[in-house]
């Protein structure tokens, strides 16, 4: 055994993953030479002095009960929420109030002057590229709700919507239907040539915006891109969510060959509720 | 009294995730260092966990699915605080390694004679101030005591990966404690 190949197998001698014939060879090594010997022991001393000095710490009880304590408030939170909004829409002066604000959201919406499809200016933050969809996606929200997006199609059914994006995209384009949530309108556009979908929905007084590219082309991270962490944990739980600056809840997710992006002032357990019914009510996984 | 009824949910979550709070939390203390985040984030992941408990396949690795919520919720939380890279510099830590490699000749008797003088405190602190790459194998490895297998299922890098990283993130760890010892009179500055 050279001393090279001795110390590539340094690491498994340690932690004890050398077969016992490994194991020999390794050990005659480590006798015939004692630079390497001793590196053998001081990477081993290093592993034991972290081990019996850095103990695992016991969780706080105090902690746990806390995290219990949450689990069940959590458990109980959708019959809570629907409660409350119940009680809260009975109300006779609720309604009418909420019936003026949805008016003057989509008034604002509808009568704002059309601009480019290709008009969306995307603001260059710091720590974001104008690549970056998550931040595009998160300045469209804020200006859709300032009224600088116009929907190039209004309409609050899916079908129509559908059809609007048809051989516009080379990606399908999902137009969920969202209980308590109504479709407000949506707009195409391109960054970089790369085609973008834009959904809007209203619900109650939130607005979700739902922003769409071709999951390809972000991956490949020219015209488009993503944080790698952000594009890891899409792959591995299927889902990623995140707070915006301004504190809007942010929701990205991965539907076949389509990334979405919802953003939302919504709570972010609202919008993830109103996400995932609308994934069960459709029954397919988009 | 009241008596609450658990949903189905929420026994099942308690009795899958909740076994594994104590690999969390050491975790968590270890990677921010502090124990007051360390309970915000443990407290983040479980709830995070339990809002998505729908898409934990059941069957497979639950302590994995779990550390990897929390070290997204990690790099959610603190990355984006302290604006660190989010790669390790291998050329650096190569150099590092380098440096610290000719100091390990010696005698066993020395290191023995400051690694048995060194705090607690000290130990902690030089494993927080490994590169979060090499620190996150060290901590699952050698203190919470996982094998290469999960630790490459965690961290999603092959297991020669979990082992060189292990192999350099001891040497640089090395390198911290001989500075420590430096710095305490345990060993000569030469």
């Amino acid at each position: 055994m050279k001393c090279r190949e001795f110390e590539e197998q340094i690491t498994a001698a340690v932690d004890r993953y050398l077969r016992n014939e490994e194991k020999e060879i390794f050990d005659e090594h480590a006798r015939l030479c004692p630079p390497c010997r001793r590196e053998y022991e001081t990477e081993l001393s290093t592993k034991e002095l972290v081990h019996s000095k850095a103990r695992m710490a016991a969780v706080p009880l105090a902690l746990y009960h806390s995290i219990i304590e949450q689990l069940e408030r959590q458990s109980k939170w959708p019959w809570s929420v629907r409660a409350v909004s119940a009680r809260f829409l009975q109300s006779p002066f609720v309604r009418p109030a909420i019936a003026f604000t949805l008016t003057a959201i989509v008034v604002l919406l509808v009568t704002r002057p059309a601009e480019s499809p290709r008009g969306i200016p995307i603001l260059t933050a710091a720590g974001f590229g104008p690549n970056n969809v998550v931040h595009q996606s998160v300045e469209n929200f804020h200006r859709v709700l300032r009224g600088e997006i116009t929907p190039q199609v209004v309409s609050s059914q899916s079908s129509e919507i559908q059809d609007f994006f048809s051989g516009k995209t080379e990606f399908p384009v999902r137009v969920p239907v969202m209980r308590q949530c109504t479709l407000v309108g949506a707009v195409v556009n391109q960054h970089k040539g790369a085609p973008l979908a834009h959904v809007v929905y209203r619900s109650g007084d939130d607005v979700i915006y739902l922003y769409q590219a071709c999951w390809q082309t972000v991956q490949q991270g020219e015209k488009l891109d993503l944080a790698l962490e952000v594009e890891t944990e899409l792959l591995r739980v299927g889902w990623y969510l995140s707070g915006g600056p301004g504190g809007d809840a942010i929701v990205l997710w991965k539907s076949g060959p389509t990334l979405c992006i919802a953003v939302s002032h919504m709570e972010g357990d609202h919008l993830l509720e109103c996400l995932r019914q609308a994934s069960i009510d459709s029954a397919t996984a988009w | 009294m009241a008596i609450v009824k658990k949903t189905e949910k929420h026994v099942e979550f308690e009795r899958e995730a909740l076994p594994h709070t104590e690999l969390l939390y050491n975790y968590a203390l270890r990677m921010t260092n502090n124990s007051s985040d360390a309970d915000d984030l443990l407290q983040e992941t479980f709830l995070k966990a339990y809002r998505f408990w729908d898409k934990y396949e059941p069957g497979t690795n639950i302590r994995a699915w779990l550390f990897r919520i929390m070290k997204n919720s990690y790099i959610n939380r603190y990355r984006k605080e302290t604006k660190e890279p989010t790669t390790v510099d291998y050329a650096e830590v190569e150099n590092f390694y380098a440096s610290i490699k000719d100091e390990s000749a010696d005698s066993n008797d020395l290191q023995e004679t400051l690694y048995g003088n060194l705090l607690d405190d000290d130990v902690a602190a030089a494993v927080a101030d490994l590169p979060e790459d090499f620190r996150t194998v060290v901590i699952l490895c050698d203190i919470e005591g996982l094998s290469y297998e999960e630790i490459s299922d965690f961290v999603d890098i092959p297991l020669g990966t979990v082992r060189s990283r292990l192999h350099r993130g001891r040497k640089l760890l090395r390198g911290k404690l001989l500075e420590y010892a430096r710095k305490r009179g345990y060993v000569s500055r030469d």
